[in-house]
């Protein structure tokens, strides 16, 4: 009865195919039933720091946590730079590349305190940022330490019409260090760049730059059952078959066995089918409601702070839909 | 076709347990689930969806019913109903894990 349950529940992973895909008749998944889901739905954080966190979800349609990956990636508004006005550029790289390297710098300031602007009007202090950034290289050096490096540090913020009041000191627009200050451009004795930048409100599905992830992802838990004993050099290939952590080997009346420590390190490259003898040692499969989401952050917003506006973006979506059907009704 | 900038139009049928609706502005990010909802409705026969032109941001969704008693529009405000209570049970189930996590962290 557990192997029918298992089977039910997990996608095998064999050689060449994988088998037991279809989920059953709709009608059939619980995990699309609200009460179901109610009850068993569970979410355990495995890590959290401040620009990543791992958590896995059980008990929850696949469709369900790929919308959730496909709204943090093309959804999630932030603020960028999409209009720059160059006053002066002798540096070596083009006023266009210029402008398109700052454009994909993360902007570190909370979306949610501007709207989005209207084609055709003037930026004000409500759906703008503007930045200012000068810097001339002193002319006559000759060394290398005469040049200088252009970076995200060089910004200098400038605040629109009653922007000044709406920061704490401190916590001011500025753009996201990545470990150390992002290099724009290298400007040698004598050069300069000048120039206006201004932040605009859009997201992912706009263009790139506006993604407040630096990706986020999701696999099936994996499963690894180990059909029979392994030992001695087998055991140690089989080890090297699976990500480090996965399989490990203990030791067992003077002889080396392999057994399963973590499976959900795994990342079910299928590489345990190179080797004939430790083909059919394993039996792999990946859970059909049970996952493992990673969201890494830009630096914009924290990865919790992403997860949840994800979720209320999708809310947001129901809502207004079920509103848009009710006027509907009422018009026909 | 009418309501073309509206969020929800309809393709025109005399039929109304078996609609075609025209979600304007939506993608695989809300069809994918929104079918395997509707689908899992025991009065729905067929409920699917399709982006009819790539460069287009929108999707029909067709919802058949199984008798003429039940309205398709009454599925599809079921299943967005149904969406939108996962979501805020993800959410709150979220903030839990998160409160958990951080809990055991800190000692």
């Amino acid at each position: 009865m557990e192997h029918f349950d298992r089977l039910k529940s997990r996608i095998i992973v064999e050689e060449h195919s994988l088998t037991n895909v279809t989920t059953g008749h709709p009608e059939e998944r619980n995990v699309l039933k609200l009460d179901f889901f109610k009850k068993n739905f569970k979410i355990n954080v495995l890590s959290l720091d401040e620009s990543r966190i791992v958590f896995e979800l059980i008990n929850i349609e696949f469709s369900f946590v790929n919308a959730l990956r496909r709204v943090l990636l093309s959804e999630v508004p932030t603020m960028a730079f999409d209009r720059i006005v160059i006053l002066n550029n002798t540096s070596v790289l083009q006023d266009e590349i210029l402008a398109q390297r700052i454009g994909l710098c993360p902007v570190k300031v909370d979306p949610d305190l501007f709207t989005e602007r209207t084609e055709g009007t003037e930026p004000s202090e409500k759906d703008a940022l503007e930045f200012k950034l000068h810097i001339k290289c002193e002319k006559g050096g000759k060394r290398e330490s005469d040049r200088r490096d252009v970076t995200t540090a060089d910004f200098v913020w400038v605040p629109l019409g009653d922007q000044a009041n709406m920061f704490v000191e401190g916590e001011e627009p500025c753009l996201v260090d990545v470990e150390s200050p992002i290099v724009l451009t290298k400007l040698l004795p004598g050069q300069e760049v000048d120039l206006i930048a201004q932040c605009f409100k859009s997201n992912g599905g706009d263009h790139a730059k506006f993604q407040p992830v630096a990706t986020a992802w999701y696999k099936p838990l994996p499963q690894i059952v180990l059909k029979r004993r392994i030992a001695g050099e087998a055991a140690r290939r089989l080890q090297s078959c699976f990500s480090p952590g996965v399989i490990d080997i203990h030791v067992e009346n003077g002889e080396e066995v392999a057994r399963v420590a973590n499976p959900r390190l795994d990342t079910i490259s299928r590489n345990v089918f190179k080797y004939d003898d430790l083909s059919d040692s394993v039996e792999l499969s990946m859970a059909k409601d049970h996952f493992i989401f990673t969201v890494e952050s830009t630096g914009i917003l924290s990865p919790m702070d992403l997860v949840k506006r994800a979720i209320r973006i999708l809310i947001t979506k129901a809502q207004r839909m079920l509103h848009e059907l009710n006027k509907f009704e009422d018009a026909s | 076709m009418e309501g073309a900038e509206r969020k929800i139009a309809k393709v025109p049928s005399s039929d109304d347990s078996c609609v075609t609706f025209i979600l304007n502005d939506e993608t695989h990010t809300i069809g994918q689930p929104l079918h395997m909802l509707i689908n899992n409705q025991p009065e729905v026969e067929f409920a699917g969806y399709s982006v009819p032109h790539i460069l287009e941001k929108k999707i029909n969704f067709r919802i058949q019913t199984k008798s003429q008693d039940h309205l398709a529009v009454d599925s599809l405000r079921q299943g967005l109903s149904d969406f939108e209570r996962f979501w805020r049970h993800a959410d709150a189930t979220f903030d839990n894990a998160v409160q958990r996590f951080s809990n055991s962290t800190t000692h």
